[in-house]
């Protein structure tokens, strides 16, 4: 047995290594680390992984699966688990302390060291691989059942191919819990072998580097019910009424028609229309009622620029007490990826200019596009930070300043004349006369 | 005898003022610098808007500081001038006498750019009137806009002229007048070179105005 110190070839150069390459990890789920170690072999035969390069799924079973699981002592231990990435090993494996043992990663960094090893930190799909020899295996093929070893059947002549399955990460309370487990798992499990005398090669990987979408109900927002086909519903919030859905956001805190009436309760609105398709335009349209009675309808339909990049309210109806009225929402507008607010907007007009329908929007944000998470995005405000009555007011300002700070300069230089003082000379008395 | 601002002394202030300019300048800038930087950074870079100030502000500020400029400019000009002059008419009058009322033109030449100021001030001011921009139509509001913009250009041309002007017409004065106090043969050759200096205020007036010709503010 040589044990080689390659530069990825110890354990410490592996977490080095492994937290310099994880810049260039690709942030695709598909690429995941495989380790691999062996107390009866030496890895002198495979090919390094260069940094940065994603060994391909053919190439891993021909390269790498298929020496190890050939010749006499070609018996392969697989722990496969859902999850693993170099930024677990970051996070998990105390990494940046030159004395460390490996955190939760003990066993397998004390495997790596100790024994002949190599590090894979980019192989995509290798789950696919191990799927694949496992059909195609000469030899014999062990399922670990709840991860004790002890009770496997070896076949001395043929290779054997032991698949361990490793708990869930994602499915764990927390994931250094996890990875914890099935680190001891790993030792238990590689002990028990070596009491036995096998020989053996070990793999350490998993099917996916991220753990997969979780189905968990999010508790925070137990009010919100989404309809199946991604429409969302008008809620109660921060005393005004938010629309919710997955890609477009509404909120507002009150609607004023005319001088007098306020619609503000958040249970009267009901969606009619919703629909955003692609990125490109958006509507939403919607009722109020009174009563059950529908006095108000408004629908809105955005659509993005592609020469600005802004997306902006294109055609806005508005119907109130039978009359239809369209209105100039133009300057609702904001850039990709921001949303929309504004405090108070007042003063909506119809197009049409004979029309004298106006009504004003009060504590309005909205996002029609870009919406992450049900949440809005960065807010694009209607007023500035100095707005222009502030800017003028400092322009003015600056110029009396500036014309202060001249003339009292002036002032300053003028000073008394010493030319035609003489220190030495007589002084000059002037007699007062009391 | 003349002003010249002379760099900030130790002697009258008894420290150096070289670190509270620096310290202000540096605060000046860092405070604009995190300005910038947050929009910047945020991705609202585009809300530094220069075209949205000169849209925004309205045409009334710039039209009024173009009244002000003209006026105040020309005034600081010819003051200028005319202090220049008559300190060194005073002066040179104490041994000569006789210099006292021919260089008295030098004062009137001090004194017309004066006037073209004020001249300038009222023809600018008569151009302010009232619009309104929601009910007039567009061409009256740009129109409106135009006349602010006109305005400023036109009161900044005769006051910085005329600004420059006084002091010329000031200096070559004085000088006139110590001249002719020496050598009374002189005085006439001389004020050609003041003739020259004051022409050139009269190129600011008449520059502006040309801007100022033809702008129309509201519906009057």
């Amino acid at each position: 047995m040589i044990t080689l110190s390659r530069d990825c070839g110890n354990m410490e150069g592996v977490l080095r290594c492994i937290a310099i390459l994880s810049c260039f990890c690709l942030a695709l789920s598909t690429k995941v680390p495989v380790l691999l170690w062996s107390s009866s072999r030496s890895f002198a035969d495979l090919p390094q992984s260069n940094g940065g390069q994603t060994v391909v799924s053919s190439d891993f079973s021909n390269q790498y699966l298929k020496p190890l699981t050939t010749g006499n002592n070609g018996n392969l231990v697989v722990f496969v688990q859902d999850k693993l990435s170099l930024q677990d090993f970051t996070q998990h494996a105390d990494v940046y302390n030159p004395e460390s043992n490996g955190g939760v990663f003990k066993n397998v960094k004390g495997f790596m060291d100790e024994l002949s090893s190599l590090s894979l930190p980019s192989v995509h799909l290798p789950g696919l691989a191990i799927d694949d020899i496992i059909k195609t295996f000469e030899g014999k093929v062990h399922h670990v059942k709840d991860q004790d070893a002890s009770k496997i059947d070896f076949d001395s002549k043929l290779p054997n191919l032991v698949i361990v399955k490793l708990t869930s990460i994602s499915d764990s309370p927390n994931e250094e819990e996890g990875f914890r487990k099935n680190d001891e798992t790993i030792g238990r499990v590689v002990k028990q072998l070596a009491k036995r005398g096998v020989k053996y090669s070990a793999l350490y990987t998993a099917t996916s580097s991220k753990a997969a979408e979780s189905n968990k109900v999010r508790t925070r927002r137990g009010l919100l019910s989404v309809g199946a086909d991604n429409s969302g519903t008008f809620i109660e919030y921060a005393n005004g009424t938010l629309y919710n859905s997955s890609c477009i956001l509404l909120y507002v805190r009150s609607i004023n028609i005319g001088n007098s009436t306020q619609l503000n309760d958040p249970k009267s609105f009901t969606m009619t229309n919703h629909s955003c398709v692609d990125n490109i335009t958006a509507s939403l349209a919607f009722t109020y009622t009174n009563n059950s009675k529908i006095i108000m309808t408004m629908s809105l339909i955005m659509t993005v620029s592609n020469v600005s990049g802004y997306w902006s309210i294109n055609n806005t109806k508005v119907t109130w007490n039978g009359g239809n009225h369209p209105m100039k929402l133009k300057k609702v507008s904001a850039p990709w990826g921001f949303s929309y607010h504004c405090s108070s907007l007042e003063k909506l007009v119809a197009i049409n200019s004979t029309d004298n329908f106006t009504m004003s929007l009060e504590g309005f944000q909205l996002q029609p596009f870009d919406v992450m998470d049900y949440k809005f995005s960065d807010g694009w405000d209607c007023v500035p930070f100095f707005s222009e009555v502030i800017w003028m007011g400092l322009i003015a300002t600056l110029a009396f300043v500036l014309i202060l700070l001249f003339g009292f300069s002036m002032l300053a230089s003028v000073t008394t004349q010493d030319r035609f003082d003489d220190p030495k000379g007589k002084t000059i008395t002037v007699n007062v006369n009391e | 005898m003349d002003y010249q601002p002379e760099k900030p002394s130790t002697k009258q202030m008894g420290v150096s003022l070289f670190p509270v300019y620096f310290i202000t300048l540096m605060l000046g800038t860092l405070a604009i610098l995190i300005i910038a930087f947050y929009y910047i950074l945020t991705g609202k870079g585009t809300r530094i808007d220069f075209g949205w100030f000169l849209e925004q502000t309205s045409p009334y500020m710039w039209a009024s500081f173009g009244v002000a400029i003209t006026i105040s400019f020309s005034v600081v000009g010819a003051a200028w001038g005319i202090f220049t002059t008559g300190a060194s008419i005073l002066g040179g009058g104490v041994k000569a006498p006789r210099i006292k009322t021919k260089n008295l033109i030098s004062i009137i030449f001090c004194e017309a750019v004066a006037i073209y100021g004020i001249i300038m001030a009222i023809i600018i001011g008569q151009g302010i009137s009232a619009f309104d921009a929601e009910k007039d139509t567009d061409q009256i509001v740009r129109d409106s806009y135009d006349a602010g913009f006109r305005m400023f250009a036109a009161g900044v041309t005769v006051g910085v002229s005329n600004v420059a002007c006084g002091i010329t017409v000031g200096i070559v004065g004085s000088g006139a007048a110590l001249a002719d106090a020496q050598n009374s043969t002189l005085f006439v050759k001389i004020l050609i070179l003041e003739i020259f200096a004051s022409v050139i205020g009269l190129f600011g007036l008449i520059v502006g105005i040309l801007q100022i010709v033809g702008v129309k503010m509201g519906t009057k």
